[in-house]
């Protein structure tokens, strides 16, 4: 995958002055380590090369735009959950542009709900996967997914209110990860 | 999860899930090259990274909806608690869990209550979520569970279903479902009625909940019936079914055409006639009634198709059957009533077809 290369690349080098403190920013070593599979993920949702670059030039300036003082819990989801977003902007603009530019964004939410109600039903049947993977996870891969994935707890702190060594704790973990995303998208 | 048997699907899956946890630990350069090198081997491996983010998304996403529609659900509970109260203090001493909540308008709306460990004082966490289905006048829907068991809804039947790690639990809180029960030996599925607990590890069966018929019949495999009076437990087979009568008794007899509703069959055998057509009423939006005492006490055996018929054109082939007359009603239904020149005169019966 040509992409692999292109991980620290022109496109997203910030600002002079910013430069130090955004590298040294790790939601931005975050996104610079996941660029090549922002890159796949998006690609496989718009048409053309461009949109792809915009989408993530896009994402590289909200990420210096931010508060580099409020801490993100998970990273990984922070950044694919703007690339969505922005993507549905996209989406709305050009739906906008189609319709004559005289339609507000606001307007816009209610312009396509059939696209809306689809997204909300997968939005729902991939919920109640969700909830059904989870109650069959095995014991102690949920009560540590719970604490680390979804209460924000440490690994560390869910090492010491379970009794069991941080290399335990992470392989709980990774494991209750696979087994849920192999039962939400088995399709 | 990585023996020799695993798929590389399931490898990548599994890796996927290791990555996202170094990433958020933070990677070193070489790590993070190792990543790319991994990434950039197959071009599916950027999406189960995505998914692998998407995650603790859905899980928070999880606990908002639990937290909106706990306090609906809630209500929704007690309003029927209430409605049901004196009727099961009437009709039996035993306990049964009331866990059906049917939200008016939904056919099937699923619900999820997220406990935390702390906030029950247990070990461990329990997500259980509760899926309600609803059919109206003349719906018979088939719904796929997500242990892989099915359930058939006929017309005008409520259910509810929640899944917990121990067991399965479908509350039958009106109408008549048929459930082919997923095999779980550790799991087993429970239908509960106010009146009877029917149990199933891997088995077949109907269970009906109407004003005036209560119990199960089963198709296969093995069922334990619990109810009645004194909560007697009895076992049913293939092609056995058990009513309760109004008075606590439990009485069993052989089955045929069990559940032949799934394929719009009304099937009767040996039903006094006023039963009869309240359960061909269960279909239509015109009720089929009849006031004659020794009309309705009348018994019929019948089966026809209703896949294609009218209100009218069922009370008629009900009406033929006993020799009775038919009428519309004031309020749309059908009257059937004894035939006015003798046994043969229903045959010349008149009804408007809507």
């Amino acid at each position: 995958m040509a992409e692999g290369g292109q991980v620290s690349g022109a496109v997203f080098k910030p600002a002079k002055d910013e430069g130090a403190d955004l590298a040294a920013d790790p939601l931005f070593q975050t996104f610079r380590v996941l660029t090549p599979a922002l890159r796949r993920f998006i690609a496989n949702r718009v048409r053309n090369d461009a949109d792809v670059d915009d989408i993530l030039q896009d994402i590289a300036a909200r990420l210096a735009a931010r508060d580099p003082e409020a801490p993100v819990d998970n990273k990984s989801a922070f950044l694919f959950s703007i690339a969505s977003n922005l993507m549905k902007d996209r989406d709305r603009r050009r739906l906008v542009r189609r319709q004559g530019e005289h339609v507000t964004l606001d307007d816009l939410e209610i312009a396509d709900p059939q696209a809306l109600q689809d997204q909300v039903l997968e939005g729902r049947q991939r919920m109640q996967l969700f909830l059904a993977a989870l109650n069959t996870l095995p014991a102690r891969e949920r009560e540590v997914f719970v604490a680390h994935r979804m209460e924000g707890q440490t690994l560390l702190q869910a090492a010491e209110s379970t009794g069991l060594t941080l290399a335990q704790v992470r392989k709980l973990v990774e494991q209750a990860m696979a087994r849920l995303a192999r039962k939400v998208w088995k399709d | 999860m990585t023996g020799p048997n695993v798929t590389e699907d399931e490898q990548d899956n599994f890796a996927a899930a290791r990555w996202v946890m170094a990433i958020e630990e933070g990677l070193s350069p070489e790590h993070a090259e190792a990543f790319h090198v991994w990434l950039a081997a197959r071009p599916e491996r950027a999406e189960l990274i995505a998914r692998q983010a998407a995650l603790p998304g859905m899980a928070r996403h999880a606990q908002r909806q639990a937290q909106l529609e706990g306090a609906a659900q809630r209500l929704a509970q007690q309003d029927l608690a209430r409605r049901r109260a004196n009727e099961q203090a009437l009709r039996s001493r035993r306990r049964f869990l009331v866990g059906g909540a049917i939200a008016a308008g939904a056919a099937a709306l699923a619900v999820a209550a997220v406990m935390a460990p702390r906030d029950r004082g247990e070990h461990t966490a329990e997500v259980v979520p509760e899926e309600l289905y609803e059919t109206t006048s003349g719906e018979v829907r088939v719904f796929d569970l997500a242990d892989a068991s099915r359930i058939w809804l006929d017309a005008h039947t409520q259910v509810s279903v929640r899944m917990t790690r121990k067991q399965r639990d479908i509350t039958l809180a009106a109408g008549r479902l048929f459930v082919d029960v997923a095999r779980d030996p550790d799991r087993p599925l429970f239908v509960r009625n106010g009146q009877f607990e029917a149990r199933a590890v891997a088995a077949a069966f109907e269970a009906t909940a109407f004003a005036d018929r209560t119990g199960i019949a089963v198709t296969e495999g093995i069922v334990r019936l619990t109810g009645g009076r004194g909560g007697r437990a009895i076992d049913l087979g293939k092609g056995q079914c058990a009513w309760l009568s109004a008075s606590g008794e439990i009485a069993t007899s052989s089955a045929s055409a069990i559940a032949a509703w799934r394929q719009r069959r009304m099937v009767l055998s040996d039903r006094r006639l006023d039963a009869a057509l309240a359960e061909l009423s269960r279909y239509f939006n015109r009720p089929l009634t009849v006031a004659d005492a020794q009309l309705a006490a009348r018994r019929i055996t019948l089966s026809f198709s209703i896949a294609d018929l009218t209100e009218a054109e069922a009370a008629r082939i009900i009406a033929n059957a006993v020799g009775a007359d038919l009428s519309d009603q004031a309020n749309a239904g059908i009257l059937l009533s004894p035939a006015a020149g003798g046994a043969d005169a229903g045959v010349g019966a008149r009804v408007n077809p809507r």
